[in-house]
C-alpha cells in the first residue's frame, strides 16, 4: 500500500539516502533502525512527501504520492512526529480535532462525528478525561499519547511515527507501541517507527529496516536483522544476543 | 476561556453591542459635544462631515489591524508578531510617502504603493527571520526591529523634501492619525477589512495546525504554501489601505487578538472575526480618548494605543 521505489533525497550537502527501496504491507509494524543521522527522519518525510525525492518515486496505493493533495495524503497517513512545542495555549481536544482537518471544509466546525472520533482516540490512549486539559501543562507521557491520539483520528490506515519512546518512562514506552500495535492487528493499519531501543523493536515489530549512510543494509524479519554482526557495522558495538524467556524474541544487551 | 463553543453566539452579539456603543460615544464626544435632539449647522456639519468618516474609519482600520496581527500571529507561531513591530507598517507608510512625494496625481497611487510596500516588509522580515534551525521568537521580533528602522531612516530622509507645514501633517500621520478621514478612505478601507476578514477567516482551520508547526500542518492536510500566501497578501493588502488612510496605529493587532484569546481560547475560527470587532471597538474608543484628553488639542491615537501596547508587549515577552 505505501511503496519506496529507489529513492534518493538530496538536501544539497551529498545524499542523505540513496537508493531506498521496499514496501510496507497492510497490518505490518516496521521498525526503522539505524544510527543518528542514517537518514531515518528523512526517509518518514520522504513517505508522505513533505520532503522532496531528488530521484525514484513513492507509490501510495499504486499512485505516485505527487498525484495526491496534502489532505488527501493526511487521509492516508498519519504522522507523530519528534516534539513541537505548543506556542498558543491550546486544550487536548483542539489539538486532537487537527487529526479531523482533512475531513471538513474550510469554514465551519467539527461535525458530532469528528469531536466522536477525536474522545474515543483519547480514550483508546487512555486520555479519558484529559479533553480540556492545556497540552502545555502536560506531562512527557500525556503528550506524547495525546500526539499518538491525533494520528489516530485521521483514520488512516498508514502511521509514520518518528521515535515515539524518546524521553518516556518505562510504562509509557510500552504503552504507545502497544497501542500502535494493536491498531495494526484491529485495524489493519500498518505502522513504520523510528526507534533506538533495539529490544522495543525486537518484542513488538513484525519487520526491522536497518538504515546505515542512507542505505538499507538489513530488511526482514527483527531476528535476522539484529545480528550481531549487523549491529556491530551499523552502530560500532558489540552486543550480547540472547532471547528474552519470556517472549521468546530476541534481546541484546550492550557490552561496553 | 469564559466562553465555550455554545456561547459564540452570545460572544459575537455582545462584541457587536461594544462596537455599537463605542461608535455612539465617538459620535457624541470630542472638543464639541453633541447631545441627542435637533442639531444646529455647526454641529450637523461637524457630526456628518468631521466625526462620522472619522469613526467610521477608526472602526475599520481597527478591525484590520486586530485581524491580520491575529493572522499574522498563528501564521508565524509567534504572539507577538503585529503589523507594526514587524514592520509591515512601516512598509505601507513608505509606499504612501513614495507615493505621495512622487506621484500626487494619481488617486488611488497611495493605498496600491502602501500595499506594495506592506508586502515587500512581509517578505523581507520572513526571509530574514527564517534559518534552517526554524524561526525562533526573539529572531522574528529582531529582524522586524531591524526592518523597521531601515524602513524608517528612508521615511526620515524623504521628509526632507517636505515644506515645514506639511511635516507637521505628516509626522502626525506617521505616528497613526483619524484626522484626515474621508469617505473614500473608510469605502476602501471598508472592503478591505469585510473581505480581508472573510479571506483570513477561510484560513482559521489551517492556521489552527499552523500556531503548532508548519511539518505539522503538512502532515496533517494543510497547504502551507497557499495558507502562507494568503495570510501574507492579505494581511499585507489589510494594513496597507489601514496605514494609508490613518498613518501607522501601533499595537492594535498585539493587544486585541491577546485579549481575544483570553477569553475565547486560540481557535482562530473565533479568535479572527472576534478581533475584528473588537479592534474595531477598540481603535474608536482610542481615538476618542486622543480628540477629547486635551482637548482642544489633539494627540495621534497610535501614542494612545502604544502607551497601552508596550507594557503588554513587555509581559508578554516576560511570559514567554
Amino acid at each position: 500500500m505505501l511503496e519506496a521505489r529507489n529513492i534518493d533525497i538530496d538536501y544539497g550537502t551529498g545524499l542523505i539516502l540513496e537508493e531506498v527501496q521496499f514496501a510496507v504491507r497492510a497490518g505490518e509494524f516496521v521498525a526503522v533502525i539505524g544510527a543518528n543521522g542514517a537518514g531515518k527522519t528523512s526517509l518518514l518525510r520522504a513517505l508522505n512527501g513533505t520532503v522532496e525525492t531528488a530521484r525514484g518515486e513513492v507509490l501510495l496505493e499504486g499512485k505516485e504520492l505527487g498525484s495526491y493533495s496534502r489532505a488527501q495524503i493526511s487521509k492516508k497517513i498519519a504522522v507523530v512526529a519528534q516534539e513541537n512545542e505548543t506556542k498558543f495555549p491550546m486544550t487536548v481536544r483542539e489539538f486532537v480535532l487537527a487529526g479531523r482537518f482533512a475531513h471538513g471544509g474550510p469554514f465551519g466546525w467539527e461535525t458530532e462525528d469528528d469531536l466522536r472520533i477525536a474522545d474515543r482516540c483519547l480514550e483508546l490512549c487512555r486520555l479519558e478525561g484529559f479533553s480540556d486539559r492545556i497540552m502545555n501543562e502536560l506531562s512527557g507521557g500525556e503528550r506524547q499519547r495525546v500526539l499518538l491520539s491525533r494520528a489516530f483520528a485521521t483514520e488512516a490506515g498508514i502511521l509514520l511515527l518518528d521515535e515515539p519512546t524518546n524521553n518516556l518512562d518505562l510504562s509509557n514506552q510500552a504503552l504507545i507501541l502497544k497501542l500502535v500495535k494493536k491498531r495494526c492487528e484491529t485495524c489493519g493499519s500498518s505502522a513504520l517507527v523510528i526507534t533506538h531501543d533495539l529490544n522495543l523493536a525486537a518484542e513488538f515489530a513484525d519487520r526491522a529496516l536497518m538504515l546505515k549512510s542512507g542505505r538499507i543494509v538489513a530488511d526482514g524479519a527483527p531476528e535476522d536483522v539484529l545480528t550481531e554482526s549487523n549491529i556491530s557495522k551499523v552502530f560500532n558495538m558489540n552486543v550480547l544476543r540472547d532471547r528474552n524467556p519470556r517472549s521468546g524474541r530476541v534481546r541484546l544487551t550492550p557490552l561496553f | 476561556m469564559i466562553f465555550d463553543r455554545k456561547n459564540h453566539l452570545a460572544a459575537f452579539f455582545a462584541l457587536v453591542l461594544l462596537l455599537a456603543a463605542a461608535v455612539s460615544a465617538g459620535l457624541f464626544f470630542g472638543s464639541e459635544t453633541i447631545s441627542f435632539g435637533t442639531l444646529n449647522e455647526t454641529q450637523a456639519a461637524i457630526l456628518y462631515q468631521i466625526r462620522l468618516p472619522r469613526v467610521l474609519l477608526g472602526a475599520c482600520v481597527g478591525a484590520c489591524l486586530a485581524v491580520s496581527g491575529a493572522a499574522l500571529q498563528a501564521l508565524l507561531r509567534n504572539p507577538l508578531a503585529e503589523p507594526y513591530l514587524l514592520g509591515v507598517s512601516n512598509g505601507a507608510a513608505l509606499g504612501t510617502m513614495l507615493a505621495f512625494v512622487f506621484f500626487a496625481a494619481f488617486g488611488f497611487s497611495r493605498p496600491l504603493m502602501a500595499f506594495a510596500g506592506a508586502l515587500l516588509a512581509t517578505g523581507a522580515v520572513y526571509r530574514i527571520a527564517r534559518s534552517k534551525a526554524g524561526m525562533s521568537v526573539e529572531r522574528l521580533v529582531l529582524s522586524g526591529v531591524i526592518v523597521t528602522t531601515f524602513l524608517s531612516s528612508i521615511i526620515i530622509l524623504l521628509t526632507t523634501l517636505l515644506d515645514a507645514t506639511r511635516l507637521r501633517s505628516f509626522t502626525f500621520w506617521l505616528l497613526g492619525d483619524l484626522s484626515q478621514a474621508t469617505y473614500t478612505g473608510f469605502y476602501l478601507t471598508l472592503a478591505a477589512a469585510v473581505i480581508g476578514t472573510v479571506l483570513l477567516t477561510s484560513q482559521a482551520r489551517a492556521l489552527n495546525l499552523m500556531m503548532v508547526g508548519e511539518r505539522d500542518a503538512l502532515d496533517f492536510g494543510v497547504e502551507v504554501g497557499k495558507t502562507r500566501g494568503i495570510v501574507f497578501l492579505t494581511a499585507s493588502a489589510m494594513v496597507g489601505l489601514s496605514v494609508a488612510a490613518s498613518g501607522s496605529v501601533g499595537f492594535v493587532g498585539l493587544i486585541v487578538p491577546h485579549l481575544v484569546r483570553l477569553a475565547t481560547g486560540s481557535d482562530n475560527r473565533t479568535v479572527l472575526p472576534f478581533s475584528a470587532l473588537f479592534g474595531a471597538a477598540f481603535v474608536v474608543v482610542a481615538d476618542t480618548a486622543a480628540r477629547t484628553l486635551i482637548s482642544p488639542r489633539e494627540l495621534p491615537v497610535g501614542a494612545i494605543t502604544a502607551l497601552i501596547g508596550c507594557p503588554l508587549f513587555i509581559f508578554l515577552l516576560k511570559r514567554n
